[in-house]
């Protein structure tokens, strides 16, 4: 017998209607009415820290956290990893050495292609050097001991933290603060975002890393994923706006949310 | 290029995935273990994943050391470490006394050394930033202070109202702008997936 399981049902019903605002979003981005952007900060601070790096001769430094992309904090991982096209292709033009620490196995494959066909795509596949992309551990602690390494004893000027970080990411901030590198940070990890916004010269907050490759490439798909998704959020907010008020009067509507 | 490497990765993430998120949804026969063989697919992949980066992980420390660069000697000791490890767990197994006596000997002293420069770095972090520059950050240093103080025994003695003060931060507030980051971040997630999914973001795959 096939049939919805029972308890989901609301579940299924609301990913319908994000996944349909986010398609017809996206359609809409991609018939060419693109929706502005707030242009946030950490994303111009790439550039400038790139350039920064270029002037005093110094090597950049660019990792995605500890998540791993068989778990669940595969999301923050890919969505750095999505960021890295752009950062590998400027680090080409600028000639500069790119380290990419990694603490995932999984991922090391992942950064080594993305890599490798960025400066491919530059022109200038010579300078793409395999020994600079590091598998250090699976462990966080163990990672962000590799991390600090490479950013005491390589001569990083510009670093760049982005994906999921645990206890590691303090521990990374303030060694490149330390180095003199400039750090530009986002972590969708609550735990560590208040240490990025103190440590990092400029810092995404939450889900601002997932919007990051859509700022970056300025891909329609992505633009438009954005606006679809503060159309959700504006849903949300009145939906609990409203359930917020009728449950003032006496109506309950989460048994809506357990069907 | 070839088709099924502009094209292959997609549809596999795509079917996978959607086997995975229809099990969650629908009751059929054979989906459920359709879906654990799916997740087990993923972990044995995940298993020759770790031993590529191993191998690179060696190439990249003999390189160091052939070659003598700086601090040549740390890869020494990384390499050693790395084959006594693999040497004892496949000779006596990954829990026996043997196994379990290197990583208690080495391997917890030295987490426990790292994790405890977390303590020097909050100090230092939060000295560097937590200066009251402006009004939004002089409100911060004043909510910090309040609530780090809040939880301090001495400030139950001069008052309780410091705790109450304190509980009402961290309940209220501090829960309330955690909540809607952590909304932020699930819609992101849905969002992120779903374009990966259908193929219109590539750069995992390296594609331009």
């Amino acid at each position: 017998m096939v049939g919805l399981i029972s308890g989901k049902i609301s579940d299924f019903v609301v990913l319908l209607i994000f996944w349909a605002t986010l398609y017809f979003s996206i359609r809409t981005s991609m018939s060419g009415k693109l929706p502005n952007l707030r242009r946030l900060p950490a994303i111009d601070a790439i550039d400038e820290a790139l350039g920064r790096a270029a002037e005093m001769g110094k090597t950049v430094l660019f990792t995605h956290g500890t998540g791993t992309l068989e778990s669940s904090e595969a999301a923050g991982s890919l969505a750095a990893i999505a960021a890295l096209p752009y950062v590998a292709r400027k680090c080409a033009q600028l000639e500069l050495k790119l380290f990419l620490p990694t603490g995932s196995h999984t991922a090391y494959t992942v950064l080594s292609e993305v890599a490798r066909e960025s400066y491919q795509l530059e022109g200038k596949p010579e300078l793409f050097d395999q020994n600079n992309i590091q598998y250090l551990s699976n462990v966080a602690r163990a990672y962000s001991a590799g991390v600090m390494s490479t950013l005491m004893t390589q001569n990083v000027g510009a670093a760049v933290f982005l994906g999921s970080y645990h206890h590691a990411g303090l521990m990374l901030v303030e060694t490149a603060n330390r180095v003199g590198a400039l750090s530009v940070g986002g972590t969708d990890s609550t735990s560590q975002i208040p240490w990025f916004v103190a440590g990092c010269d400029y810092a995404l907050i939450g889900e601002e890393i997932y919007a990051l490759g859509a700022y970056l490439s300025k891909d329609p798909v992505s633009v438009g994923g954005l606006a679809g998704l503060d159309i959700i959020k504006a849903l949300i907010l009145a939906v609990i706006t409203l359930g917020v008020v009728l449950y003032q009067v006496g109506i309950d509507l989460t048994g809506w949310f357990r069907v | 290029m070839a088709l099924y490497k502009t094209q292959g990765p997609i549809v596999v993430a795509f079917l996978s995935a959607l086997i995975v998120i229809v099990s969650n949804f629908v009751d059929a026969p054979g989906l459920g273990q359709l879906s654990t063989d799916v997740k087990s697919f993923g972990a044995i992949i995940a298993g020759f994943a770790l031993f590529v980066g191993l191998l690179g992980i060696m190439q990249s420390h003999v390189n160091n050391v052939t070659k003598r660069k700086p601090l040549w000697q740390y890869s020494v000791l990384l390499v050693a470490v790395l084959v006594l490890f693999i040497a004892v767990g496949l000779a006596y197994g990954a829990n026996s006394t043997q196994f379990l006596w290197i990583y208690d000997t080495i391997y917890g002293p030295l987490t426990a050394t790292t994790y405890s420069l977390l303590a020097f770095w909050v100090c230092s972090a939060a000295y560097r930033a937590f200066k009251p520059r402006n009004l939004e950050s002089g409100i911060l240093v004043f909510t910090g202070l309040l609530t780090f103080f809040g939880i301090q025994p001495i400030a139950s003695v001069i008052s309780p109202i410091f705790y109450n003060i304190q509980s009402f931060i961290m309940s209220v507030p501090n829960i309330a702008g955690s909540r809607g980051i952590v909304i932020g971040i699930g819609l992101g997630v849905i969002g992120f997936g779903l374009r990966v999914l259908l193929g219109w973001d590539r750069s995992w795959m390296g594609a331009d």
